[in-house]
């Protein structure tokens, strides 16, 4: 679910929609947590889709870290990628601000954590912008992501969560839930332990998976 | 899946939005099908799911009368309410425009149809000369005035463009069609016994 002080604008034919903040937001907040309406598909699913489905699931889905593809039933299906993005992933079910976002800005999230069937030409214009987004992005650039992660996640209980009522928590969640909740530090997973080397045998035909 | 031929659109703040259609749709079109990236809950799924999701529940789910809440993955979750709807079928899991739907005219349901919630009521400002004022969990008057209409509408549904046929699934729409006609048979009954 995407976060409630934000909305859906169209930006341009070449790169669609896009997710915009409507209020200012504080670090730590969570942009987005994965929630019991969002449809989590097994790769199986997947390859049974009719095909005016497939063409949305190969666009909006990603690869989540245990291989199931996630389809987002709200906006947040509609977040663009960006190489300095607004929020990184933390565990598997949230994403959370790692700046203070103003009101009109765009909420952005890293794609090179989602499994990407296709390497991805990226045209943020962040100056960091890595040019491409390749599936296994995060072997390279881990450190960083992890660092910018476990830092705001840290002021994740000095901030309102409004989506936390509405997670959808997995294994890896709860430890960070219940450090958040004591307000203890917590040690956030790496983006690394989210990279599935392989996409299924069965799609990898698939073409154009989340382009920009 | 929505017909493909709608936009999402603010309608005012009150509403708050709805879809129309960008062309004309024609009477007996499918106007949406249950697919694979809808949701669907049963009653055990449903009380699972944390007591936070009540409202999302309301607002965005719709019952099929036969135990499933169906939440739309697409534009099909914004459709409003009218009490003289364009489009009727979702306790078949598929709907067809009930009349001929200009291009930038509303796509409505009648929420009657919807087997809403007591909690889901509300005042309605549709503007239809048959407006109930009140848009409440039971009308089985307008029910079944929908039922008609969606019968003939059906007849049509060979006759139209269907960008929706593909994922319409062929019992769905016996289910429909004998259904409705069950259901006029029985009400023909009634008239006849109540005038004898």
């Amino acid at each position: 679910m995407i976060h409630p002080s934000s909305e859906l604008r169209f930006i341009s034919q070449a790169v669609g929609y896009g997710v915009f903040a409507t209020e200012h937001i504080p670090r730590g907040t969570f942009l987005w947590v994965l929630d019991h309406f969002d449809r989590i598909l097994t790769p199986a699913e997947v390859g049974g889709l009719q095909p005016m489905l497939r063409t949305v699931v190969d666009r909006y889905a990603y690869q989540a870290a245990d291989g199931n593809f996630v389809f987002c039933w709200d906006f947040g299906r509609y977040m663009n990628h960006s190489c300095a993005p607004t929020s990184r992933g933390v565990g598997d079910a949230f994403e959370v601000a790692v700046r203070d976002i103003e009101p009109g800005e765009e909420l952005t999230c890293e794609y090179g954590t989602l499994n990407l069937f296709e390497p991805m030409t990226c045209y943020c214009g962040a100056a960091n912008c890595r040019g491409t987004i390749r599936r296994d992005d995060s072997k390279r650039h881990f450190k960083i992501w992890d660092k910018q992660a476990s830092g705001a996640f840290e002021l994740s209980h000095t901030v309102e969560q409004p989506l936390l009522p509405y997670a959808r928590l997995g294994a890896r969640d709860f430890p960070l839930v219940e450090a958040m909740q004591a307000g203890r530090a917590a040690s956030v997973p790496s983006s690394r332990d989210f990279h599935i080397a392989e996409a299924p045998v069965e799609l990898r035909v698939a073409a154009g998976h989340r382009a920009r | 899946m929505i017909h493909p031929d709608t936009r999402l659109v603010t309608i005012d703040g009150v509403v708050g939005s709805g879809v129309i259609a960008t062309r004309r749709i024609p009477r007996g079109t499918i106007t949406w099908v249950l697919d694979d990236l809808d949701r669907t809950f049963n009653g055990a799924q449903m009380n699972a799911l944390p007591a936070s999701y009540d409202k999302l529940i309301d607002r965005w789910t719709f019952h099929d009368g036969r135990g499933w809440r169906v939440l739309c993955w697409d534009l099909g979750r914004y459709m409003n309410h009218s009490c003289d709807p364009n489009c009727g079928g979702s306790e078949f899991w598929f709907e067809v425009a009930l009349r001929d739907i200009e291009a930038g005219e509303q796509l409505t349901n009648d929420y009657a149809t919807l087997y809403m919630r007591p909690s889901e009521g509300f005042e309605c400002r549709c503007g239809a000369p048959t407006c109930r004022g009140t848009a409440s969990h039971t009308a089985p008057h307008a029910v079944a005035r929908v039922s008609e209409q969606l019968l003939h509408a059906l007849e049509e549904i060979g006759l139209v463009a269907q960008p929706l046929s593909g994922l319409l699934r062929p019992d769905w729409l016996e289910r429909a069609q004998e259904t409705l006609l069950l259901n006029l048979d029985q009400k023909v009954d009634t008239h006849v016994a109540a005038a004898e």
